[in-house]
């Protein structure tokens, strides 16, 4: 601990314990509505999913066994454009936001038939509201410039429900937008209790103590010890990702390709992300970065030419069943959890619903699934 | 240009052709010293800012000192040794998939 850094403290309407792209998605659409609010975030060292994301706004592939996680999905992929430029034009900071779509390439027939299989199976759950075309290789080859597909990929498809932006800047100009319209941001203040009086909550971290009628826990691994405090039991797993980022070239290709390769608006090529469980253990492996870039080289063989520049492992917070959860405590009213998977897609929800739900109580109809409630029969994992 | 340690570089009896001028290096010495020591200007111009460039941190990390290298693109000048007969240019532009994948 720094004992040099000066106490800080104060009173504000709301303080959350997390600054990550989930936690500034709440305290921007909180600091919107004119109310003070203050972020406290952790030290470099800690594992955070929001430093090492993929930029991928994921909807086509989401919820296909839980439609509201779909219906979730879809609507913030629509709040998305006009998000990206509201924190365009607050933070001064472009987000990169693109919502052309998302090309799935499949290798192999089985894999194009399977694919196909999926989407209609996927359009009857769903409803008219999905949208994946199936396409043949020389409609994906078109679609991609001509950039040379792989020998063996048979085809793909095509959905426009999805988007990507870039990583780093969304987060900086998420956290710049929020300072502008005042938000309070205090990074190094980990919290070590959260305690209650009759009128507030008083957060306290070895740098200062934070008071508020209404504290929102969004600490992604961090949750679990925090979520205790306030009377919330729940359980989130590190599930480790890695990411390859190549040198820069000229635009190769302007979709992402199924989920794992995408290329930034300046140049650079991600190739990502792989899923493991791995404990705290948040170091890369070369056999994973192996099959990454094999995978990718499949698919673009003239990508084979493309030096690596970075490589990256991080660990995402992974509730039980994978969707998230918004829960507000029933023994401590006032103190709320929020974790998810992907902040990234969720962002424009969280910013437009999540502020209402915490002032207001009123969990919107389509959070309402996702409440700590369905875990009440299970089995512990 | 002037190279103040043009008398040391003359006996390393090495040349860099850098946008079609001679440049003295060491033997040993990386591209990025080399240009640096011959007061060689900017190195490239950033396709983020568009902004001209220079080698900075000389340790392969800030990504400043890209150039061209016997013409392959984004090569870091402060990564690469100075070897006999090569030729380095200014990186004014990304390099394209399609032109690096005829390179050997």
């Amino acid at each position: 601990m720094n004992m040099s850094r000066p106490k800080s403290s104060g009173t504000f309407d709301v303080v959350i314990v997390g600054g990550g792209i989930v936690g500034l998605c709440i305290g921007y659409g909180l600091v919107k509505c004119q109310l003070r609010v203050a972020v406290l975030d952790g030290n470099d060292a800690d594992f955070s999913a929001s430093r090492g994301n993929f930029g991928m706004i994921s909807v086509s592939n989401k919820g296909f066994s839980n439609i509201p996680y779909f219906r979730l999905s879809l609507t913030s992929g629509r709040l998305w454009p006009l998000f990206a430029e509201e924190l365009r034009e607050c933070s001064g900071i472009d987000p990169r936001f693109q919502g052309r779509g998302k090309v799935y390439l499949s290798v192999g027939d089985r894999e194009l038939d399977e694919q196909r299989r999926h989407i209609e199976e996927f359009s009857q759950r769903a409803g008219a509201e999905y949208r994946n075309e199936i396409l043949d290789r020389d409609e994906v080859d078109a679609l991609l410039g001509h950039v040379g597909l792989g020998e063996a990929v048979s085809g793909g498809s095509f959905s426009p429900l999805d988007g990507a932006v870039d990583p780093l800047k969304f987060y900086s100009s998420l956290l710049r937008a929020y300072q502008a319209r005042g938000g309070h941001y205090l990074f190094g203040h980990i919290v070590d209790r959260i305690v209650r009086d009759t009128t507030a909550f008083f957060v306290r971290t070895p740098a200062g103590q934070f008071s508020a009628p209404r504290v929102v826990i969004a600490a992604g691994l961090g949750i679990p010890p925090l979520a205790k405090e306030v009377g919330l039991q729940l359980k989130v797993r590190p599930e480790r990702g890695q990411i390859i980022v190549t040198e820069r070239i000229d635009q190769v290709f302007k979709y992402p390709i199924s989920g794992f390769l995408r290329q930034n608006v300046e140049g650079t090529v991600m190739i990502g992300s792989s899923s493991e469980y791995a404990g705290r253990d948040d170091r890369t492996t070369v056999e994973v970065l192996k099959e990454l870039a094999k995978s990718a080289v499949e698919r673009l063989p003239s990508l084979r030419s493309v030096q690596i520049n970075r490589c990256w492992a991080c660990l995402r917070p992974r509730t039980q069943d994978g969707y998230p959860i918004y829960q507000e405590s029933s023994e401590q009213p006032g103190a709320f959890v929020v974790s998810c998977h992907s902040g990234i897609t969720l962002a424009a929800l969280h910013t437009r619903l999540l502020p209402q739900w915490i002032m207001e109580g009123a969990r919107d109809r389509l959070l309402e699934p996702f409440g700590l409630e369905r875990f009440r029969d299970e089995q512990p994992a | 240009m002037n190279n103040p340690h043009e008398t040391t570089n003359r006996l390393s009896s090495m040349s860099l052709n850098f946008e079609g001028c001679v440049i003295a290096a060491r033997e040993g010495e990386t591209v990025a010293t080399a240009l640096l020591a011959a007061k060689a200007g900017y190195t490239g111009t950033s396709q983020v800012s568009g902004r001209r460039r220079s080698p900075y941190c000389l340790t392969g990390i800030c990504f400043e000192c890209l150039v061209e290298v016997n013409g392959h693109a984004n090569q870091r000048a402060c990564m690469v040794r100075v070897r006999k007969n090569m030729t380095i240019r200014r990186q004014n532009r990304l390099p394209s998939l399609h032109l690096k994948g005829r390179e050997t």
